[in-house]
């Protein structure tokens, strides 16, 4: 039974993190119908860019931390201003193979600056494990699930409550239509790539502390989160975290059940099964 | 023309021939050591995982070569001849092994191979190296049983089955531990683990209390290790590269499992520390050198690498540092302009070499370095040091 707990207990940290990418996802694919390859490199991004300020400039974590989601979130809008928005007015699918190109430049940037070696962040909080029903909880990992859940309700009041959350999704729904009461669409389409990437990298910088961060970490965070967003609604902020969640759980226990080996086949099979069943996800509406 | 006139004329060709040979020869003989110096370069090829899983082996690797390089250079090359070194890299990845070693052989005419860097790079570039009968110096060990004594293949790391055993012997005598949880890689390299550790398990009168696996680009062992901790071990045997090794560490550590861990020598890189942090203090490592208290043998390759990169070296810096020195001397003895592959393969052979790393006897039955080059080491203060004294 403590077995048991132990692999929920990993399968809802990394499931977070999902989410946290998943929702990354959601934000641009809101404002633009963009599915934006480039952001699982934003956790990358956010990871190698904490363990620069903290291991090499001994900057304290939560101030590193903090500049590392600056600084991935400027990045991000900056990619926006220099690859997405010159291809105004391009088909969808154009855009959506520059974001796959962004994200190879990123991981080879990212190779010559940081190297080959995975890097170590230090926990938030002191690193001991706390006793959990038998299974051990790591601090990070309240962190890391507090931080999600925060995460999707400031961007579910976001789009509920405010004039721009409204105007981003009134982008998607009918560009010419928002452009016509107008909505500055440019801006739109930057702050959300400003706040994906805020996002990105704030997973990156959670997730440092517990499984460590290398160069090559953003393709495969990026294809679950990916997936995350599918299973629980592309566009749905709830979806994305409860998407990200299931997914870590069904990870963690084929990984402690049956074997690692099934791992990423099981947890990208569910998202073919989605694909072919329920497209528009569980909490989609199509 | 009459018939003396004949002779004559031969007679002053032949005296012009011996003229040009004699000529040719002083020359050769004066001028020696100035045409020494504009030698062809022996050209010396590496394939080597510098990106991808496996880098944590790979990019030492290269280090180590290019300092035996520099110093063979430095001292005027091989019999005259430079030494020209082209870094080719795989990305970890089997099918850039082979594309790269095929460049590197047909187009580049590279008189030897150094690498690839572990079991599946090694492996897939083993079936070039015999095609072409290009000798291959590969910094591992062999990992499929027909591929242990193959012409052209020689390895670099002290065969897996021995390393196991050594293990069990280390942690039987001196860690006193008969319950054995192991987690390994599920790739060809965790499996020849595997299969020495359930042939050998009675020799030492232990038992494998729970085996799990995963791989190379995870980056969470918890699940694997919770089965682990269930089934109550008295030491951990965890068989990875970094820096999932690292990763493995680390998160057996945040379970609360303070046992002995122990690790082959893929683990005794940098990204154990770095990336294992506190959490590797105490991890111990079969490795073949400890830089901070080098054995006799070992003195001189330390200070020299410390000089030229400024930091100690560690384990595959000087296996790299060794297969460059034994290329060196068989390309000496097999001497010429254009080494013969076969007598290369031959000199390889028959290389008695007590490296830095490594001690080699290779023969006709052996393509693997010596057991006795095996040494332990363990973490401490961020460091490793010789587990025994």
């Amino acid at each position: 039974m403590d077995t048991l707990i132990q692999f929920a207990l990993s399968g809802v940290t990394i499931g977070s993190i999902y989410g946290l990418v998943a929702l990354g996802f959601t934000l641009v694919f809101n404002a633009t119908g963009i599915i934006n390859f480039a952001q699982g490199q934003f956790v990358m991004l956010g990871g190698l860019l904490a363990t620069t300020f903290a291991n090499e400039l001994g900057i304290p974590i939560s101030i590193s931390a903090l500049m590392a989601i600056l600084l991935t979130a400027l990045i991000g809008a900056s990619i926006e201003l220099i690859t997405i928005q010159p291809m105004k007015g391009r088909p969808v699918f154009t855009l959506i193979m520059i974001t796959l190109g962004v994200s190879t430049v990123m991981e080879a940037l990212a190779l010559l600056i940081w190297g080959t070696d995975p890097i170590f962040l230090p926990g938030f909080s002191e690193d001991v494990p706390i006793a959990f029903f038998g299974a051990t909880l790591q601090p990070q990992m309240l962190w890391v699930l507090g931080v999600t859940l925060f995460a999707m309700i400031a961007l579910q009041f976001f789009y509920q409550y405010t004039i721009m959350g409204q105007a981003m999704l009134a982008c998607s729904f009918n560009p010419l239509a928002a452009a016509s009461v107008g909505i500055d669409q440019q801006r739109t389409v930057l702050i959300a790539f400003l706040l994906a990437a805020a996002l990105g990298g704030l997973g990156g910088v959670l997730i440092a502390p517990i499984t460590t961060t290398g160069y090559s970490i953003g393709m495969l965070v990026g294809l679950k989160g990916f997936s995350a967003a599918i299973i629980g609604g592309m566009g749905s902020s709830l979806g994305a975290v409860v998407g990200g969640l299931a997914l870590g759980l069904v990870e963690s226990m084929s990984t402690g059940l049956i074997s690692s080996g099934y791992k990423d086949a099981i947890s990208l099979g569910a998202l073919i099964l989605f694909l072919i069943i329920r497209p528009q996800g569980i909490f989609g509406t199509k | 023309m009459d018939k003396t006139t004949i002779t004559e004329t031969r007679k002053f060709f032949l005296k012009l021939l011996r003229f040009a040979i004699t000529t040719s020869l002083l020359t050769a003989t004066f001028f020696g050591n100035s045409i020494a110096q504009t030698k062809e370069p022996y050209i010396i090829g590496a394939v080597l995982s510098l990106s991808g899983p496996v880098a944590a082996n790979g990019v030492p690797t290269k280090d180590g070569i290019q300092l035996a390089v520099d110093q063979i250079n430095a001292l005027g090359g091989i019999n005259g001849h430079p030494v020209k070194i082209l870094f080719e890299d795989d990305q970890s990845k089997p099918d850039q092994a082979v594309i790269l070693a095929n460049k590197l052989i047909s187009q580049d005419k590279i008189s030897l191979l150094l690498g690839a860097s572990f079991g599946s790079t090694a492996n897939a570039v083993a079936s070039v190296a015999e095609k072409f009968k290009v000798p291959q110096l590969a910094p591992t060990a062999w990992t499929k049983a027909d591929l242990r004594l193959i012409p052209y293949t020689f390895y670099f790391l002290v065969d897996f089955e021995t390393v196991v055993d050594e293990m069990l012997s280390y942690s039987t005598k001196d860690l006193g531990a008969k319950k054995v949880g192991f987690l390994r890689l599920t790739r060809e390299y965790g499996q020849v683990a595997s299969e020495s550790l359930y042939k050998l398990k009675d020799k030492y009168g232990i038992e494998v209390v729970r085996e799990e696996k995963g791989n190379d680009p995870d980056t969470d062992f918890t699940a694997q290790l919770a089965n682990i901790r269930a089934a109550k071990p008295d030491v951990l045997i965890s068989w990875f590269a970094n820096p999932a090794g690292a990763i493995s560490v680390k998160n057996a550590r945040q379970l609360g499992l303070n046992i002995p861990i122990m690790g082959p020598v893929s683990m005794a890189t940098k990204p154990l520390i770095t990336a294992g942090g506190p959490s590797a203090e105490g991890v111990i490592l079969q490795s073949f050198i400890a830089a901070d208290d080098p054995l006799p043998r070992q003195k001189a390759f330390v200070d020299a690498f410390n000089k030229k990169y400024g930091k100690l070296p560690e384990v595959f810096e000087s296996v790299g540092f060794d297969m460059a020195q034994v290329s060196f001397s068989a390309l000496a003895k097999a001497g010429g302009d254009n080494p013969d592959p076969q007598k290369l393969r031959n000199e390889i052979e028959r290389t008695n070499y007590d490296g830095v790393a490594l001690i080699i006897r290779y023969n006709s039955k052996v393509h693997e370095p010596d057991a006795k080059s095996i040494l332990f080491t363990k973490v401490q203060k961020g460091r490793f040091v010789r587990a025994i004294q």
